[in-house]
């Protein structure tokens, strides 16, 4: 076996071997979905949501988001600067495999485990409330694919400059739930203020929310969001990737 | 054949000179210590034959390799102990081991270091559940995984208990026996005593000695220390007018002369003149200890 699936094998262990994570990362989503998912008239088509029900274009939407937002911005950061804290990754630098490895390592478990996570949101949407499945499938590929690399991105950054694990924890909640906010999330974005429905399309979660929106309606994603989607990933990217420290 | 050079070495951090030009030389096959007190420069000078910090100015070979630019090839064969570096809380012994392992073209029998190390019942305890001095005997496996050429081993035994740490000397007597040249960065006399062939003594970020340890002991002047518990009470006078003599002090009811050459004799002589009997006579040899107080003007702790 290679160093890096080693290192993956490892990591894979160590992430379901802490009692929180794995439950939380399962378990919010789900329970956001089944609970919003069985309030009265939530399945039902709805003029609110252009027809279709406020489960496929509002909650589900919402459960994917909030996953893959904490695996971003909490989970993943948390996990790096801890490893930091503790000298993991320096350790690394004095052996074969630099430190870098177990970056990507933590990448891949955290992305294997967005895409699980997605698949059961789908699944256990469909069969236990009928849900329809995003209908614009392309669109939502996309979507997915742009929003996790924009929110991992900014999840770089905050382990990059975070001195703890618990420091990491805490600029990622500290940035989570403004964003949950400006998304659109809490209050859908037609009734925010027209000045911060604007905010809510460029900022990582609210774009990638609400692009989430859209294509599991069916319509197109659209280009205001998925541009600042590029644009967030090349710049927290490139600050990261500049500011990290491996000791 | 040295397997380690290194010339005029030189690393401040800011205003501060952590390693003063600094020079000396490893062969192969030996156990050499670097010792000094906290903060004297000696992890920023291993550091730096690591890889892990960059010198301001110097030339160092390890292996024949530049620690700077042939990173990649040194670090298959430098197995190395870090200061304070833990591993995640929950990875098992064996799961650390067998990772580490992945990353050698020649790694070590796994199961040979663990009993090697006495690591061998904790194969499948997590990290965290290990005591103080497991996790250093982990740390110390981790650097010998690799079956290197040369081990760099930071604090070998702080925060291990008396027993512990003769295990672990034991072990590394062992480990070089097999071949493998060692360079110990240490703040303990006993331990450089007991395991190095040759030590750098460091202080302020400049050596300032390099020798065996009865090299350096002997520097000292071979001075002798004569304690006990006169009988009578006698002038210091008496002992001081002795060319053997250094000096006397008194530590409550004792007598301590330091001297040299036939001291005990002299000293011997002044007693039996005036009658008087020693009681706990002891007469130490000098030490490192006093090696390092002649060469750097204090005390290591």
């Amino acid at each position: 076996m290679t160093a890096i699936t080693k290192m993956t094998s490892v990591e894979t262990k160590l992430f379901l071997r802490d009692p929180s994570a794995p439950l939380i990362v399962v378990c919010l989503p789900l329970i956001l979905l089944l609970v919003f998912g069985m309030m009265p008239g939530i399945r039902e088509p709805s003029a609110d949501f252009g027809g279709k029900s406020g489960l496929s274009v509002f909650i589900a939407p919402m459960a994917v988001a909030i996953l893959l937002t904490m695996l971003a911005l909490t989970i993943f950061p948390g996990a790096m600067a801890t490893y930091r804290e503790k000298g993991v990754l320096r350790r690394l630098s004095a052996s074969p495999v630099p430190p870098r490895q177990l970056l990507l390592a933590q990448l891949l478990v955290n992305l294997g485990s967005a895409i699980v996570v997605v698949a059961l949101i789908l699944g256990v949407g469909k069969l236990a409330l009928g849900m329809d499945l995003p209908r614009n499938f392309g669109g939502f590929a996309l979507t997915l694919v742009l929003g996790t690399a924009a929110l991992f991105s900014v999840g770089m950054l905050i382990a990059a400059v975070a001195p703890t694990g618990r420091a990491a924890n805490g600029i990622g909640s500290v940035t989570f739930f403004p964003m949950l906010a400006l998304g659109g999330v809490w209050v859908p974005k037609e009734q925010l203020p027209v000045f911060l429905r604007h905010v809510a399309d460029v900022l990582p979660l609210g774009a990638t929310f609400n692009t989430l929106r859209e294509t599991w309606a069916g319509n197109s994603p659209q280009l205001l969001p998925l541009l600042s989607l590029v644009v967030f990933t090349a710049v927290c990217g490139l600050l990261a990737a500049k500011f990290f420290r491996w000791e | 054949m040295p397997v380690i050079e290194v010339q005029g070495l030189h690393k401040r951090y800011g205003d501060k000179v952590a390693v003063d030009d600094i020079s000396f030389d490893v062969e192969r096959g030996e156990i050499f210590g670097v010792l000094g007190p906290n903060g004297a420069g000696k992890t920023t000078t291993v550091e730096c034959l690591e890889g892990l910090r960059k010198p301001d100015r110097g030339r160092l070979s390890v292996l024949g390799l530049d620690p700077r630019h042939e990173t990649a090839e040194l670090r298959q064969r430098l197995g190395v102990q870090l200061q304070e570096s833990r591993l995640p809380d929950k990875i098992r012994v064996i799961e650390a081991l067998d990772l580490y392992a992945s990353f050698y073209r020649e790694p070590a029998d796994i199961e040979k270091l663990l009993g090697l190390l006495g690591l061998a019942e904790k194969r499948d305890t997590p990290y965290k559940k290990l005591s103080g001095g497991q996790k250093q005997r982990l740390s110390i496996a981790l650097a010998l995984i690799g079956s290197p050429e040369i081990a760099i081993l930071d604090e070998l035994t702080t925060g291990l208990d008396p027993q512990a740490r003769r295990d672990t000397w034991e072990l590394i007597e062992n480990v070089r026996d097999q071949g493998v040249t060692i360079v110990l960065v240490t703040h303990f006399m006993e331990e450089a005593e007991r395991l190095c062939d040759r030590i750098a003594v460091i202080d302020a970020g400049r050596i300032v000695a390099i020798d065996t340890p009865a090299g350096l002991v002997a520097g000292v002047d071979n001075e002798q220390r004569i304690r006990f518990r006169p009988s009578a009470p006698l002038e210091d006078a008496q002992f001081t007018a002795l060319r053997e003599v250094r000096r006397v002090e008194h530590h409550g009811p004792q007598v301590v002369i330091t001297g040299s050459g036939n001291v005990l004799q002299a000293v011997a002589s002044v007693l039996a003149r005036n009658q008087i009997i020693a009681g706990d006579l002891r007469v130490d040899q000098a030490s490192l200890d006093d090696a390092f107080v002649a060469l750097t003007g204090k005390k290591l702790d």
